[in-house]
């Protein structure tokens, strides 16, 4: 069968149709093109009609167009739109136009930019110029550095690179900076939450030093599909950018399907397994030979569903030719030779994490297959676009797991096909974030009295790096007066260094397989915790909480464990708050202090609880911003127990909702209610940023109020379950007494919906 | 909550700087070591000199000695990049730091020179009192530096020039600090003295070799923390030590130089005759002068020392290979032999090579394997690489043997 025969196979199956909650198909689109401009130079030009390319889709055109004209962009297509051309083009044309033009590229992840250097070496040979572009990371050997350094147009990199590697270093490399016109920055989308709080401080940074040599770079990004690309960009470089959004790139028609399991045990919500689900559907695609990638979340589940779907061939090598996983840990000459594989046709099924997700190029595949959500709207599409010939149909479909957010955008594919709801955000004034690059800053140029780093409060927290002995202020100036390398203290992907590591002792040598934030850890790490790592389960034996190492040991049983956590929130400071109604909103600054107690063992699948243990840990304490909003103190038709419930199934949903705003994950986030809160006097929800400082939610779900609650309302709504699930409401052993949690929880959510 | 009451409880554990104890009420550096304040447009900074007669003598040199090294010398002695250099226009530097991490945050508070000047050698080190006074400090520098022609620095290289390189720039003085020609003695002195002495810092070149011991030395750990202090109680008491501190490594480089140029212009008597004088081949080696290597093993091989003289015949023997000249090799293999109470196999194999491939003579060759199996006996070693090298060799000779035997006598 080719894949037109697969889809109307399908669409016959009643057994399938039942499963299906949403079939879209997406028409072909034809090209939109633009002449090249005629300021560039001939040489790229000619190149690019030798590789095929006579003329520019429209957004490549304004893209080239508005950075000729010196602006700063960002370029929001779909994936396989062409966009690095849009960066490529420009940088490459300055380039050749001043010879001492300089430009740095910034990608997330070391493999993309091996990948869209390739891709640009392939450009500039064929246009036979001397544009010398390097990739300098940790990979670099020393005896390459002294030459890129000095010698390098493009010198492609990554945010920790610059940060650790480059910026502190900055005097040796006064080609680049003096010289540097542009910086770009491509998945743009990524940088978000901490990891863009911090990028966007780097980029404060680079600019400090820029203007020291005298440039002034302009910044070119490149986004997926959310919901405020300009307002992230211009966050993240610090200054104003101009959208291009004008996607020329045409379009093959595409299927996509939303495949949602059957539910086999109503009462606990729970659905036939998506892997299995999952892994059926690719095998039917993969013996009518039509080439298919299925996305999977773990590492775990690659190598699983590779095993599962070797056995389509009868003969074992043919197999292990045929089906190829791909996931972070491969080699990079293994991942080349799969990449190959995909593009030549010999493989014709791969099992992916995410890692297949970002650009790496693999051609078009013809069908897609996704196992359980992949957490964002964004991420989604660019899996499903990896399906997609110019010419032809090709399908995508989206198998949901019985997690709550999966639960919600299967049910509702509005959400998925309509405008994106989801925010890329960020908190570049973090103060634990801002001050551990003040003091990276301080240690690269001295701060000069009145200088701004991002923040009004420049000066004085400088004054208290002054007391702690870091800077010395004097004659106009704060210099750097530590013997410490303050770069290496900070990790971009975490909030502070205060992370526990996680390490495992099973063998006779240690090995650190995870860290997890200060936050967290006497909630995940006390002594006896089963710790899961990449689906395999581990034994907390010791917990060293002085210096923050957890000694964990392989273990397989048949329970998890649940802490009892005691948290005590009190309000600091309050940003914005809306009193106008009966239901009150507001956002502000709060303390977090977290106490466990104790924990329970509970048996996997059944829920039973079948032992516990004491934890004895000390209290900590978290500043951060949160979001909270407060009902009415008097609500005549409720009982004190149905408020709780109530208030807790609420604080459920909104854990889920939530994160479909915020493109984070549920993790990063925590839900608290309080019937009455010292601090409102009133039942009370607060939505809190799980790191210290936060990372820019409170701000935006406080915009977001309206939208939050409807989500909230449909996602109980339409849940299949009688009087609530995990799904929606949380597991009913939660709730005291036998009220209908969810239809006390739908009535506050109305009550919030009318009065705000 | 202000901002310092938050960044209090963001920071958790405060970062406990290093405080050098001492007696209040300190003075400044101006009262207590006699200099110069020295003043350009970019300011001020403090400037003490020390001139030294020629005559005077620092580990076992005289100073005024090293004027008079050639221009020959020193290009050996500094590699490449380092021809066509005079020894009276050369400044010896030294610098000392706010830290040993690197990157642009790292100051030279104090820079260390020597220079000569009118037949004496001047010290002059340039000290900011304060951060304010370092570009002031660097311009003077980039004075003096102007009609000179090159540095002798101790680790200069990875060190002190990029360092200063990275001020300069930070402080927008253009000067290619970098390029300027560098007679880097921490490379020399590795080379020389790395199989003599344990550690090849300055401090134990100067112990060991120059045969001069500091009193009262500030560790180099401490210095940074010194000068933070003294920035904040005006205490020079311990700066002091720090200027002393520096003068003496700058002294030491003097002599280092003397010491080295002595030594290479004269191996045979002005080395120990053993292990320097193994390490100074390696330099004659790196420059290719091969004549000069051979005579500094060859004067090896009569040491007393047997790890000597067995070095030495091993690195001797492959350049006589090389040479095509075996019969001096086979002398050094047979003295070794004669002499050898361990576990040596290599003259044996050596010899065992020689026989059977050169001398064409399997049994005098197979003499030499079974002597080497003796050696492994003796050893207690039965199992592992030597065995099987041995047996493999003893394996093949013996079919040589055989097959000798079977063409002399076809009949049998």
């Amino acid at each position: 069968m080719n894949i037109e025969q697969m889809l109307e196979h399908i669409r016959a199956s009643e057994k399938m149709m039942k499963n299906i909650t949403a079939w879209v198909e997406l028409p072909a689109k034809e090209a939109v093109y633009a002449d090249f401009p005629d300021f560039l130079d001939e040489r790229i030009t000619k190149a690019l009609e030798r590789r095929g390319v006579r003329q520019l889709y429209s957004h490549q055109a304004s893209a080239v167009r508005a950075v000729h004209d010196g602006k700063s962009i960002v370029v929001v297509t779909p994936t396989a739109s062409g966009k690095t051309m849009c960066y490529n083009v420009p940088v490459m044309d300055a380039i050749l136009k001043d010879e001492s033009s300089r430009a740095l590229f910034l990608f997330p992840t070391k493999a993309l930019s091996q990948d869209q250097t390739a891709e640009l070496h392939e450009l500039i040979t064929e246009a036979g110029v001397d544009v010398k572009t390097y990739t300098y990371d940790g990979d670099t050997p020393q005896s390459a550095r002294k030459a890129i350094r000095q010698a390098g147009h493009i010198v492609v990199t990554n945010p920790d690179m610059l940060h650790s590697g480059i910026l502190p270093h900055h005097t040796k490399w006064t080609k680049l900076f003096e010289n540097l016109k542009f910086v770009v920055i491509d998945e743009v989308h990524h940088y978000r939450g901490v990891f863009g709080s911090h990028l966007a401080n780097v980029i404060r940074r680079l600019r400090r030093i820029c203007d020291f040599y005298g440039s002034k770079p302009q910044f070119i990004c490149c986004s997926a599909t959310i919901a405020n690309p300009v307002e992230l960009a211009s966050r993240i470089i610090g200054e104003d950018v101009e959208l291009i959004d004008n996607n020329g790139a045409p379009t093959a028609s595409k299927h996509f399907i939303f495949y949602n399991p059957p539910v086999i045990n109503r009462e606990l919500g729970i659905r036939r397994s998506s892997m299995l689900e999952a892994k059926r559907i690719a095998e039917s695609f993969i013996r009518n030979e039509i080439q298919t990638i299925l996305f999977t979340r773990s590492r775990l589940n690659v190598e699983v569903l590779v095993t599962y779907l070797r056995n389509i061939y009868g003969g074992k090598s043919e197999g292990e030719k045929r089906v190829r996983g791909y996931r972070g840990g491969y080699l990079p000459t293994l991942r080349r030779e799969i990449e190959k594989g995909l593009r030549e046709g010999s493989i014709t099924g791969v099992v992916s994490t995410n890692a297949l997700e970002l650009g790496i190029d693999i051609g078009a595949l013809d069908a897609c297959v996704i196992c359980g959500y992949p957490g964002t709207i964004a991420s989604t599409w660019q899996q499903a676009g990896r399906a997609g010939r110019r010419s032809g149909v090709s399908v995508a479909i989206l198998v949901a797991s019985s997690s709550p957010l999966d639960q919600y955008i299967i049910n509702n594919p509005d959400y998925f096909f309509g405008k994106t709801p989801e925010n890329g955000l960020i908190n570049p004034d973090n103060l634990v974030i801002l001050y551990s690059h003040m003091k990276c800053a301080a240690f690269e140029l001295p701060f000069e009295d009145g200088e701004k780093f991002g923040v009004e409060t420049t000066a004085e927290i400088l004054g208290f790096m002054e007391d702690a002995r870091l800077v010395r202020h004097v004659g106009n100036r704060w210099h750097w007066m530590a013997d410490v390398f303050p770069a290496d203290e900070i990790s971009l992907r975490s909030a502070s260094n205060e992370n526990f590591i996680i390490i495992d002792i099973t063998e006779p040598k240690p090995v650190v397989i995870g860290e997890t934030d200060r936050f967290s850890a006497p909630m995940l790490l006390h002594e006896e915790a089963i710790y899961i790592h990449e689906g395999v389960q581990y034994q907390v034996e010791e917990l060293d909480f002085d210096d923050k190492k957890a000694y964990v040991r392989r273990v397989n049983v048949d329970y998890y464990t649940d802490a009892n956590l005691a948290v005590d929130l009190k309000v600091l400071d309050v940003f914005r708050e809306d009193k106008t109604r009966q239901v009150h909103r507001s956002c502000g600054e709060v303390s977090v202090s977290a106490l466990v107690t104790m924990f329970k063992k509970i048996k996997l699948h059944t829920h039973e609880n079948i032992g516990s243990g004491p934890v004895t840990l000390p209290e900590l304490e978290m500043h951060t911003t949160s979001y909270w909003v407060s009902l009415p103190g008097d609500m005549p038709d409720m009982s004190q127990t149905e408020q709780e419930n109530g208030l807790l199934g609420l604080s459920n949903v909104l854990a889920n909702a939530a994160p479909i705003y915020l493109m984070c994950s549920p993790g990063d986030i925590r839900v608290v209610h309080q019937v009455r809160a010292p601090f409102t006097q009133r039942p009370t929800v607060y939505i809190y940023d799980s790191y210290p400082g936060g990372v820019g939610f409170s701000d935006k779900l406080y915009e977001l109020h309206r939208e939050l609650f409807e989500t909230a309302a449909s996602m109980v709504e339409k849940c299949g379950c009688e009087s609530g699930c995990p799904s929606c409401v949380g597991p009913l052993n939660e709730f005291t007494g036998a009220d209908d949690p969810k239809e006390l929880t739908l009535r506050l959510i109305e009550l919030i919906r009318q009065n705000a | 909550m202000d901002i310092r009451s938050k960044l209090n409880f963001y920071r958790g554990t405060p970062e406990k700087p290093v405080h050098v104890r001492k007696a209040a009420g300190g003075q400044d550096v101006d009262v207590l070591i006699p200099g110069t304040v020295r003043e350009n447009e970019h300011g001020r900074c403090y400037v003490i000199e020390q001139r030294y007669h020629p005559e005077y003598v620092h580990g076992g040199c005289r100073i005024g000695d090293a004027s008079s090294i050639s221009g020959e010398m020193l290009s050996f002695i500094g590699g490449p990049g380092c021809d066509g250099l005079q020894a009276e226009k050369l400044i010896y530097l030294d610098t000392e730091t706010t830290g040993l991490t690197g990157g642009t945050g790292t100051v030279a508070f104090l820079v260390g020179t020597g220079f000569f000047e009118n037949g004496s050698f001047v010290i002059r080190q340039y000290f900011m009192r304060d951060y304010d006074e370092e570009t002031a400090m660097l311009a003077e520098l980039k004075e003096l530096i102007s009609d000179r022609q090159g540095f002798v620095t101790f680790n200069g290289k990875s060190f002190d020039i990029n360092l200063l390189q990275t001020r300069l720039i930070a402080n927008r003085l253009r000067l290619g600090i970098s390029d300027i020609p560098n007679i880097d003695l921490l490379y020399p002195a590795r080379r020389v003295w790395k199989l003599k002495l344990e550690s090849c810092r300055l401090v134990s070149l100067e112990e060991n070799i120059l045969g001069h011991v500091r009193h009262d030395d500030i560790p180099g750990s401490m210095i940074p923390a010194v000068y933070f202090d003294y920035l904040e109680d005006r205490d020079a008491s311990a700066i002091k030590r720090v200027l002393e501190h520096n003068e003496l490594d700058i002294l030491s480089m003097v002599s280092l130089l003397c010491r080295l140029s002595a030594m290479l212009q004269d191996p045979m008597s002005e080395s120990d005759g053993g292990l320097e004088l193994l390490g100074i081949s390696r330099i004659f080696e790196a420059h290719g002068r091969t004549g000069d290597m051979v005579k500094c093993l060859e004067a090896c091989t009569d040491s007393g020392r047997y790890d000597v003289k067995l070095q030495a015949v091993k690195r001797l023997t492959t350049v006589y290979k090389r040479e095509n000249r075996y019969d001096l090799a086979l002398e050094h293999w047979h003295a070794i032999e004669s002499e050898s109470s361990g576990f040596d196999l290599f003259h044996l194999i050596e010899m065992a090579k020689y026989y059977e491939h050169k001398e064409k003579n399997p049994g005098k060759a197979l003499q030499a394997v079974e002597k080497a199996f003796a050696l492994c006996r003796r050893a207690g070693i039965t199992t592992g690489r030597h065995i099987d090298g041995l047996s493999k060799r003893r394996d093949r000779l013996t079919r040589k043997i055989m097959q000798k035997q079977h063409n002399n006598n076809p009949g049998s």
